[in-house]
């Protein structure tokens, strides 16, 4: 009697898996009506154009912006920063940016902090490409690492799912939450490929190779992930909301999600699966 | 204690954290360095980009101010440079030298942290040459150095597609002088000066073989075919400008415009054999550069005129002989450069004429043939570029950049101090653990400055991204000893090389995924995989070592309690 509730507790841990499985679905699901129809959302980067991000002291009227700009079509976002207001305006890139910043300082706007970025469109379409590539490389690069370091087929191929999880669902939860594709969002998914295969590798070394009960040791790497993620979730939460640049806000936030993903993915999806291998082969 | 210093890892780490500082080489930032000395300038030959300026005629220099406040000085100029005393002579006003503040630190900083306007060109036309995109690089250099624009770099880029692709960033500049920079094409011309010597008031030259009286009239006047010129006044003869340049007690000098740029049909920029040269070949102990000029019939023909039975002298250094008069290059009324011009030309109608020089190596040989090449096509450009990416930052933005970047990690530091505090309970644990952390930001500051990398925004994530692997491998280096104390199935050095297996296995992994980043997108994103990359194999190989053996040490008492 004992014996088969302990074994039938035992089990419930599999139906945790459902958790990170429904999540995968939807992704792809989304990330397949995502490109299918409209295309991913794409930063200027990757996809051609004029930004001119302005910082203003006081909060600034997007409305009226857009009216005196009228003439070059521009789109505008106006947002909060630590340190005032930004504005960012988006046109073209064959319009004059000399000539918009020009027109907002006759218009009586005046302002020192401001950054222009304007990409060709061919040039934009090249980088995406590119970094699509790369994308696909630095995941081969990975798996190819996993194997070698495990040598043992299913192990490995539950980090490397873990990994495709972690950057399928990353990719698509930052396009939910607005966060467009541009190359330093690549470089955070790409990073993600590295970082969150450290918790992975912890979990699977510390069951694999360690003696002792499955569920203690579990139960310590568990400890260790969860300090390890919780650091790097404060230093990228500091990050986010700190740094005015776009740049550290975009590869801190794509992190963050990602991170969020990894802890449910690596606990939820991966620790399940190496517990299920571990147990099938002691009971053989 | 004392064994602890002893070990090979921690005296690594000692060791690199030294070499790292010897790189960043921090100091006070006081003084200014030389940035720049065009090639007309009274410096040119004492003063070299990068040396120190501390003092000049009785003032000491601490703000760039201070040094171009003689900007309208004539007269003898000494100056320290370097520490050491020197003195030059500037004949007419300008210091032809670009100087910029003492850096804080061997670190340079990105476009986008100091501010300042960075585009991307690509040639229009495809498959264009290397030769062609070298062409157009000197092309730009040549105007920054004529016009005396803003400093730049101008580099060639290729992508991983092999699209070529020129880059210029001007730090502290804006797209207005980007445009400038583009746009700017000159008005070339080529003369020869010709000195005629008095005697009694009364002297001659000759054009085309006949001879010309000259009378000395005043001062600064002089006689030519019944016309009176004072100094920089024109006069036409035999269909050529001839210039009054100067006259002293017992000379004047002429100068007769030879070329102008309509002159000039072509500029032979790649070798084709038979056709036209343009080459750089060894020579001697140094290097020989060679191209070929088409000029027109006009342009050859008062080549000649002036040339004709003009006086030859024999070079003491090549052995060579060349004419008395050389030929001097103006764009836009500046000049450039002189050639000598070979004896056995005098007289001669050459329609395709060699332009050769010397040089002691190569480098210096074909950057000299670039740069008269774009004189010679009045600085226009061989190929037509297209601004296909601009970034442009404004200084106060990128400082701010950098503050906040600091605050964020300042605030991090402290978030995860507190993070460690509540999951060890320990602040003997926390204070190595932050310091580890500021050992490898040294480290990383240490190896960019030593591999000549410029930090950007990129790089800065970078550098956050390799910190935060760090602090996971002390937390895995941590759990796997505490873990060691309570199984006791393994002792604490199996313990520390299970948890290095670890942390090696996932540096790899990282590595690995930031390999392709350093290819794509002409390497916007470059900064980012290669701090992030360097960061983690400092921190493998040098500090996460010492920080194993310092946590043995550190947790050694608490193990032998439980």
């Amino acid at each position: 009697m004992e014996d088969k509730k302990t074994e039938k507790s035992d089990t419930n841990y599999r139906k945790l898996l459902i958790i990170p499985i429904i999540l995968l679905i939807f992704s792809l699901g989304y990330l397949y009506v995502a490109t299918t129809g409209p295309g991913l959302e794409r930063d200027i980067d990757l996809k051609g154009g004029t930004q001119i991000s302005i910082e203003f002291e006081s909060s600034i009227n997007g409305d009226s912006i857009k009216s005196i700009l009228a003439e070059f079509e521009p789109k505008i976002k106006t947002g909060r920063s630590i340190n005032g207001f930004t504005v960012i305006i988006e046109v073209e890139s064959s319009v004059n940016t000399s000539e918009v910043m020009q027109k907002l300082e006759n218009s009586g706007y005046s302002f020192e902090n401001y950054s222009v970025q304007t990409m060709g469109p061919i040039l934009g379409e090249s980088f995406f490409k590119q970094s699509q590539y790369a994308l696909a490389f630095a995941f081969v690069f990975m798996a190819i690492v996993i194997f070698i370091i495990f040598r043992k087929l299913l192990p490995s191929f539950y980090v490397v799912l873990c990994a495709s999880a972690d950057i399928i669902e990353t990719l698509a939860f930052s396009q939910i939450l607005g966060i467009k594709l541009s190359l330093a969002s690549f470089s955070a998914l790409l990073l993600l490929v590295g970082y969150s295969v450290d918790t992975d590798i912890l979990l699977t070394t510390r069951l694999l190779k360690a003696g002792g009960d499955v569920k203690e040791n579990m139960k310590n790497a568990l400890k260790t992930g969860l300090t390890m993620s919780a650091t790097t979730l404060t230093v990228l939460l500091s990050l986010y909301f700190i740094s005015t640049s776009g740049i550290i806000q975009q590869i801190a936030s794509v992190l963050i999600i990602g991170l969020v993903l990894d802890i449910t993915n690596t606990w939820l999806l991966n620790a399940p699966l190496i517990r299920w291998y571990i147990e099938k082969k002691v009971n053989k | 204690m004392k064994r602890l210093l002893k070990d090979w890892r921690i005296i690594l780490l000692v060791i690199a954290l030294l070499t790292a500082f010897y790189y960043i080489s921090p100091s006070s930032g006081e003084g200014i360095v030389v940035q720049s000395v065009s090639t007309n300038s009274p410096f040119y030959g004492k003063l070299t980009p990068g040396e120190s300026l501390s003092w000049a005629n009785e003032v000491d220099l601490a703000e760039p101010a201070d040094f171009y406040q003689f900007d309208n000085f004539t007269g003898v100029f000494r100056f320290k440079h370097s520490g050491q005393l020197d003195l030059t002579n500037i004949d007419s006003p300008g210091l032809g030298v670009t100087v910029n503040k003492k850096p804080t630190s061997q670190i340079s900083l990105g476009m986008d942290l100091v501010g300042g306007v960075r585009v991307l060109l690509q040639p229009v036309e495809e498959n264009v040459s290397t030769e062609m995109i070298m062409q157009a690089i000197s092309t730009l250099e040549t105007r920054i150095n004529v016009y005396g624009l803003r400093e730049s770099r101008i580099q060639p880029i290729t992508d991983i597609e092999g699209n070529s692709y020129i880059q210029i960033e001007m730090a502290g500049g804006s797209l207005l002088e980007i445009e400038d920079l583009l746009e700017q094409e000159g008005n070339f011309e080529a003369k020869i000066p010709i000195s005629i010597e008095y005697k009694d008031n009364k002297g001659t030259f000759s054009v085309a073989g006949q001879e010309y009286s000259v009378e000395l009239i005043g001062e600064g006047k002089v006689k030519i075919m019944e016309q009176i010129l004072e100094i920089n006044d024109t006069f036409s003869l035999n269909s050529m400008e001839f210039e009054h340049i100067n006259t002293s007690k017992n000379m004047t000098v002429l100068a007769a415009t030879v070329f102008t740029g309509d002159d000039i049909r072509s500029v032979c920029m790649v070798n084709q054999p038979g056709i036209c040269d343009s080459a750089v070949f060894p020579r001697g102990e140094g290097y020989r550069f060679q191209f070929t000029v088409f000029v027109s019939e006009e342009g050859a023909q008062k080549f000649a005129d002036i040339t004709k039975g003009m006086k030859s002298r024999i070079d003491p250094n090549t052995g060579e002989s060349y004419l008395d008069g050389q030929l001097v290059l103006f764009l836009d009324e500046n000049t450039i450069t002189t050639l000598s011009i070979s004896s056995d030309l005098a007289g001669r109608v050459m329609t395709n004429p060699q332009v050769t020089g010397y040089r002691p190596t190569y480098d210096e040989a074909k950057a000299e043939k670039l740069t008269l090449q774009s004189i010679l096509t009045s600085g226009a450009l061989p190929i037509d570029l297209e601004t296909v990416k601009v970034d442009q930052v404004s200084p106060t933005l990128g400082q701010e950049f950098i503050n906040s970047a600091f605050k964020a990690a300042g605030i991090a530091a402290l978030a995860i101090a507190l993070v460690i505090f509540i999951r060890y309970r320990k602040i003997k644990l926390v204070i190595p653990m932050v310091l580890w952390a500021g050992f490898e930001l040294v480290l990383i500051l240490g190896g960019s400055a030593a591999i000549g990398h410029t930090l950007d925004l990129a790089s800065i994530a970078g550098i956050i991204a390799a910190l935060g692997t760090g602090i996971d491998v002390q937390i895995m280096i941590i759990d796997e000893i505490l873990l060691g104390t309570k199984e006791k199935t393994y002792t604490l050095k199996q313990q520390i090389k299970k948890a290095f297996f670890i942390v090696f296995s996932a540096a790899t992994t990282t590595i690995a995924a930031m390999i392709p980043l350093m290819l794509i997108g002409i390497g916007v994103m470059r900064g980012f995989a290669i701090v992030t990359a360097m960061g983690i194999l400092l921190g493998v190989f040098i500090s996460r070592p010492a920080f194993g053996k310092f946590a043995e040490k550190l947790l050694e008492k608490d193990v032998e309690k439980e």
